[in-house]
C-alpha cells in the first residue's frame, strides 16, 4: 500500500464511483498500520445525525485509534473518512473545529487555569465570528453539566470526576449553537465516563442523549460498559484486534454468545421493568 | 627548606626607588592653587546655565589647557601602578585595577574592577584625565567611550621583554607630567639592568633546566612558551623544561616526568593557595621529577612575589637578581 | 502539605485574581517607574534631578558637550535600553517556552538555549578570528548575533525533539537534556579556551557570566527591535497557546495549527535569546522567574503572561543593573551573577512547591 498518496485521494482512486452527498459520519475501509502491525482494518462506519453511537470493544482493540481517525486527528493508510459528504481534510481544520467536538481522554492542563477558562477555550474556533452571547454560552455548559459551581475554581485541583466534567462541559460549549449552513454538528469522545461515579455517568449519558435527539447532533463515543451502550446508544460497533465483530442496535449486536467471543465473559441477558435489555455477568 | 625563600625575601632591594626626590613639588602646589579661579572663568563660560554649566565647569575645561593642575590618572596594570609610585607621583592617582597590589599604598586607592572588564561610568566616576592601561585592557567600548569622554587612554604593549619596563617607565612619565624624573628612574634602571645581565651571561656553567608552576586557584598550571614566566625564566639564564606549547596548561604526571626539572620557580601566591611548601610537593605529578627528589635540599623550590616576578614593572633587575641567585644554588 | 489544604487555598486565592488588564497595566506602571529610577543610578553621580538638565541639553546642544551629557547619552541611554530589551525578550522567551513545553519550569537557561547560543557565538569569536579576520565579530554585530541564533534554534529543536511527547512534555528528560546542553556548552567553550588567545579567554569567561556593559547603540537598536518584533508576533500566539496548553490532540481538535505553531515558537525563542546573548552574554533565570509571578497575579492566560513577562523582565534586568553598576562602584558586577542569585532559590522553592502537584 502506498503510503505516500493521501489516503482520501488513494482511496478515491479505489472507489468504485463517487458517493452522493449523505448526511452524517461516514467511514469506509479504514486501515492503520504501524510498524508492521495493524490496528484497524477494514472498518465501515455510517452514524446519521441525531444519533447516538458507540464504539465497543475490550482494551488494545483499536477504539482510540479509530475515534482519531473518524475525527481527523489521525490519518488512516486505507478508506476515509466523510462529514456530511465532504471528506475530512486537514486543510480545513480551522472550519471542522466549528462543527465537531473531539474530547480525548483525561489529560491535565499544565496550567492552573479555571474551569470556566477551560470551557471558554472550547469557544476558540468561534473567536474569528463570535457569537453574541459567548459569555452565556460558557455558564449554560458549565451548568448543563453541574459543574457551575466550581467555575472559579482551578482544574487542576479538582477531582478526576469533576475534571472530566468540566472538560464535557468545554466539549459541549465547542458545539453549542447549530451549524448556520444548517448541517448539523458532532461530539466525538473518547471514553467520558471513566472518571466518572455511577450518578454522573448516567447524567453524562442522558445529557448526551437529549443534546443528540433536540439538536440533531451526531454523539459517538467510545465506552466500556456494555450497559450504559444498552440503556443510551442507538447504534453500535464491536471492535476486537483491529476488526468489527458485530455493528447494529445494542439490543441485537450486545448478545451473550458476542459477548463471550469477544470478551471472554459469560453473560446472561435481562430486561430491567422499564423494557431495557441489559447485561448481568453469569458466574 | 624554610631558609631559602627567607633569605632570598631579605636581600637589600637595591637600586632603591624609595630614596628618590621628586622634583617640581614647589611648582605642582603653585600650579594647584592657580588652577580653583582659572576652572571658575572658563567653566562660567564654556557652560550654559544651571547645571549644565556646573558640570561642564570641571575637568574638561582642564584639559583644553594641559599643566594647570596635575593630571587625575587611573592606572590599569600592576606594573604601571608601580611605575607612579615610583615616581613619587601617587597622588595623582584616582584609581586603580584589581591587579596592582604593589606597593601597599595601592591596595587603598578606588578599585576599578578587572582589566579586562571595566566599566565606563566607573572610571568616569572617577573624573581622570589620563587612563594609563596595559594592552590587553577592555572591554575595547569602554575605552571607546572614555576616548569620546574626552579622557586620554594611552595602552602599552607587553612583550615581556626589557622594553616593556622602557616603555612602562615612560608612559607613566607622560602621564604625571615628571618626564625628567622618568628617566632619571630609566637611567637608573639600565644600569643596574645591564649589572644583572652581564653578571648571567657571565655565568658559564649548565643552565639550569626549570619548570613555573603556577597555581593561584589551587589547581596546578604550568607555563609554556609565550608567557611571562617563561622569558623570566630565559632572562634569568634557565631553560623552560616546556617548550611544546603557549600559554599556561595543567600538569599531568607523564608530562612532568618527561620534562624532568631540576627545579621548580613559582609565585609566592600560589604556595599560600597550596598551604605552604610541604603541601605543594605532596602533589603527584611533582613525584617523579628531579627537583622533588632533592626537596629537602631548600634549594629547589624558588618563589616571588606575583606582580615582581610576572609584571615586568620598575622590580624587575632586583627580582631578576634574586632568581639567579636562587638558581645558582640549584 | 497535603492536597486537600492546597486545593482549599488555591482555590481562595483564585476567586481573588486581579483582572489581566489591570495587572498589565500595574506592571508597566512598574517598568516606567524602575526606568525613571534607573536612569539617576550610575557611577558617575548623575542622579535623577539633573536629568531634565541634560535632556533639555540635547535639545540645544551647545558646542562643548558637558561630561554629563556624554556620559548619559553614550553610556547610560544605550545600557538603559539595552536592559528593557533584554529583559522584555528574555521574559517573553521563557513564556514561550513555558506555552510550548507546556511547562512552568522551562527557562531558556535552564533548558541550554542561552548557552547554545553562547557556544555557537563563542566559536564564532575564536575560531572567526582566525579563519575569516576581516569579519567584524566584536560583541553584537550581526554576523555573531546569526551565529547565536542559529546556535539557539539547535539547542531548542534539539530539546524539542526529546522532550515532547504526546502526553506533553517529559519534563525530566527536557530538564536532563538542559543539564547536558549545558555541560556540552562549557565543554566546548573549555575546548576554544585552548585555541582563544589569552585575551579572547578572559572575555569569554566573563561573557559567560552576562553584562550590559557591551551596550553601544549600533547593538542596541538591532536587540531593541528584534525584541519589539517578536513581542509583535508573539501577542497573536496567545491564543493558540492557551489551547495548546490543553495538549497538542486537543488543540488541533478546536483547529490549532499545531506544527506551525510550535515552530513559530522554537524560531521566536531562538530569536530573540540569540540575539540578547550575542550581545550581553549569558543572563539567566530572568525567562523562568518573570512568567511565574505575571501568572501568580494574572493566571495562565498567555493574552496576559505573554506582554506581562515581558514588561517584568525589563524591570528586572533594570533594577538588577542598576544594582550592578553600583553597588561595587566604580567597578561592576556581571549581571548573571545577580539574576543567579536571585533565580536560584526562587527555581528551587518552584521545585518545592511544583512537588505538592505532580512534575
Amino acid at each position: 500500500m502506498n503510503a505516500r498518496l493521501p489516503a482520501a485521494a488513494w482511496s478515491r482512486a479505489l472507489a468504485p464511483e463517487p458517493q452522493p452527498p449523505q448526511p452524517g459520519l461516514q467511514a469506509r475501509a479504514i486501515g492503520v498500520h504501524q510498524q508492521g502491525r495493524t490496528l484497524l482494518d477494514g472498518i465501515d462506519l455510517h452514524l446519521a445525525p441525531g444519533q447516538v453511537g458507540v464504539i465497543l470493544g475490550p482494551n488494545g482493540a483499536g477504539k482510540s485509534t479509530l475515534l482519531n481517525v473518524l475525527g481527523g486527528l489521525r490519518q488512516p493508510q486505507t478508506g476515509a473518512v466523510w462529514l456530511d459528504g465532504v471528506p475530512i481534510d486537514s486543510r480545513h481544520a480551522a472550519a471542522l473545529a466549528r462543527r465537531r467536538a473531539y474530547l480525548p481522554q483525561e489529560l491535565v492542563p499544565a496550567f492552573d487555569f479555571t474551569a470556566q477558562e477551560v470551557v471558554e477555550l472550547g469557544r476558540y474556533p468561534h473567536r474569528l465570528q463570535p457569537a453574541p452571547d459567548e459569555a452565556e454560552i460558557v455558564r449554560a455548559a458549565l451548568q448543563h453539566c453541574a459543574v457551575a459551581h466550581l467555575a472559579q475554581r482551578s482544574i487542576r485541583a479538582l477531582s478526576g470526576g469533576e475534571r472530566a466534567r468540566v472538560q464535557l462541559a468545554r466539549t459541549l460549549a465547542q458545539v453549542w449553537h447549530p451549524c448556520p449552513s444548517g448541517r448539523s454538528n458532532w461530539l466525538l469522545l473518547d471514553e467520558p465516563t471513566a472518571a466518572l461515579d455511577l450518578q454522573h455517568q448516567h447524567a453524562t449519558l442522558a445529557t448526551l442523549r437529549h443534546w443528540s435527539r433536540s439538536r440533531s447532533a451526531g454523539v459517538l463515543l467510545v465506552l466500556h460498559d456494555l450497559n450504559l451502550a444498552l440503556r443510551y446508544a442507538d447504534c453500535c460497533w464491536v471492535l476486537q484486534d483491529g476488526r468489527l465483530q458485530g455493528h447494529g442496535a445494542p439490543t441485537e449486536v450486545l448478545q451473550p454468545a458476542l459477548v463471550q467471543a469477544v470478551w471472554q465473559v459469560r453473560t446472561h441477558s435481562v430486561q430491567d421493568p422499564a423494557g431495557v435489555a441489559q447485561l448481568l455477568l453469569a458466574a | 627548606m624554610k631558609a631559602a625563600p627567607r633569605s632570598l625575601r631579605s636581600l637589600p632591594p637595591e637600586g632603591c626607588l624609595s630614596g628618590f626626590a621628586r622634583p617640581g613639588a614647589a611648582d605642582m602646589t603653585a600650579k594647584a592653587i592657580a588652577a580653583p579661579a582659572h576652572l571658575g572663568r572658563r567653566g562660567w563660560l564654556a557652560g550654559g546655565v544651571g547645571a549644565a554649566a556646573l558640570l561642564a565647569g570641571w575637568p574638561r575645561s582642564a584639559l583644553a589647557n594641559p599643566g594647570t593642575r596635575p593630571a587625575r590618572l587611573i592606572t590599569v596594570g600592576g606594573s604601571l601602578t608601580e611605575a607612579v609610585f615610583a615616581l613619587g607621583a601617587e597622588a595623582q592617582l584616582v584609581g586603580t585595577d584589581t591587579t596592582s597590589l604593589y606597593p601597599a599604598a595601592a591596595q587603598q586607592t578606588p578599585k576599578v574592577g578587572y582589566m579586562r572588564q571595566l566599566s565606563a561610568e566607573g572610571l568616569l566616576a572617577l573624573r581622570p584625565d589620563v587612563v594609563l592601561a596595559l594592552a590587553g585592557s577592555g572591554p575595547p567600548l569602554v575605552l571607546t567611550q572614555m576616548r569620546s569622554a574626552g579622557v586620554r587612554v594611552e595602552l602599552i604593549e607587553r612583550r615581556h621583554e626589557w622594553d616593556d619596563v622602557r616603555r612602562t617607565v615612560q608612559a607613566a612619565g607622560r602621564a604625571t607630567g615628571r618626564e625628567a624624573a622618568a628617566l632619571e628612574l630609566q637611567r637608573q634602571l639600565e644600569q643596574r639592568w645591564v649589572t644583572v645581565r652581564a653578571r648571567i651571561q657571565a655565568h658559564t656553567g649548565a643552565r639550569p633546566r626549570v619548570l613555573f608552576i603556577m597555581a593561584h586557584g589551587g589547581s596546578p598550571l604550568v607555563a609554556g612558551r609565550q608567557t611571562a614566566a617563561h622569558a623570566m625564566l630565559t632572562l634569568a639564564g634557565a631553560d623552560n623544561v616546556i617548550s611544546g606549547f603557549n600559554g599556561f596548561r595543567p600538569m599531568t604526571a607523564e608530562s612532568m616526568a618527561a620534562a624532568a626539572p631540576d627545579a621548580i620557580v613559582t609565585t609566592t601566591q600560589s604556595l599560600q593557595a597550596v598551604g605552604g611548601e610541604s603541601a605543594f610537593w605532596r602533589r603527584p605529578e611533582l613525584s617523579l621529577t628531579p627537583a622533588w627528589r632533592r626537596r629537602h635540599s631548600g634549594a629547589v623550590l624558588l618563589h616571588q612575589d606575583a606582580l615582581a616576578l610576572l609584571g615586568f614593572g620598575p622590580r624587575l633587575p632586583q627580582v631578576l637578581e634574586q632568581l639567579h641567585q636562587g638558581l645558582l644554588r640549584v | 502539605m497535603n492536597t486537600l489544604a492546597l486545593k482549599r487555598s488555591g482555590a481562595a486565592w483564585l476567586s481573588q485574581r486581579p483582572s489581566g488588564p489591570a495587572v498589565l497595566g500595574a506592571l508597566a506602571l512598574a517598568m516606567l517607574l524602575s526606568l525613571v529610577w534607573a536612569s539617576g543610578q550610575g557611577a558617575f553621580g548623575l542622579p535623577l534631578r539633573e536629568l531634565p538638565a541634560v535632556l533639555a541639553s540635547a535639545l540645544w546642544p551647545s558646542a562643548e558637550r558637558s561630561a554629563a551629557e556624554l556620559v548619559f547619552f553614550n553610556i547610560r541611554l544605550p545600557r538603559l535600553v539595552l536592559a528593557v530589551a533584554a529583559g522584555a525578550g528574555l521574559g517573553l522567551a521563557g513564556a514561550l517556552m513555558q506555552g510550548l513545553f507546556r511547562n512552568p519550569l522551562a527557562d531558556p537557561g535552564l533548558i541550554g538555549v542561552s548557552s547554545g547560543a553562547a557556544l555557537a557565538a563563542a566559536f564564532a569569536i575564536v575560531l572567526g578570528s582566525l579563519w575569516w579576520p576581516e569579519v567584524p565579530l566584536a560583541l553584537g554585530t550581526w554576523p555573531l548575533m546569526l551565529m547565536a541564533f542559529l546556535g539557539g534554534a539547535v539547542v531548542t529543536a534539539l530539546i524539542y525533539a526529546l522532550a515532547l511527547g504526546e502526553g506533553g512534555t517529559r519534563v525530566g528528560i527536557m530538564l536532563l537534556a538542559g543539564i547536558a546542553i549545558n555541560a556540552l556548552a562549557g565543554a566546548g567553550i573549555g575546548l576554544l579556551s585552548y585555541l582563544a588567545t589569552d585575551e579572547q579567554l578572559r572575555n569569554l569567561q566573563f561573557w559567560m557570566l552576562g553584562s550590559l556593559g557591551g551596550a553601544r547603540w549600533e547593538a542596541v537598536w538591532v536587540v531593541a527591535l528584534i525584541a519589539l518584533l517578536s513581542a509583535l508576533l508573539a501577542l497573536r500566539l496567545a491564543r493558540p497557546l492557551n489551547a495548546l496548553a490543553l495538549g497538542e490532540a486537543q488543540a488541533t481538535m478546536l483547529g490549532v495549527p499545531v506544527e506551525r505553531l510550535k515552530l513559530l515558537c522554537v524560531l521566536l525563542t531562538a530569536l530573540v535569546v540569540g540575539a540578547i546573548t550575542a550581545t550581553t552574554g549569558i543572563i539567566g533565570f530572568i525567562g523562568l522567574v518573570a512568567p511565574h509571578i505575571v501568572r501568580l497575579l494574572a493566571g495562565p492566560d498567555h493574552r496576559w503572561v505573554l506582554p506581562g513577562s515581558a514588561l517584568l523582565g525589563a524591570t528586572l534586568v533594570l533594577l538588577a543593573d542598576a544594582w550592578a553598576r553600583t553597588v561595587i562602584a566604580p567597578a561592576e558586577l556581571p549581571l548573571g551573577i545577580i539574576t543567579a542569585l536571585v533565580g536560584v532559590p526562587f527555581f528551587l522553592l518552584l521545585l518545592r512547591s511544583a512537588h505538592a502537584r505532580t512534575l
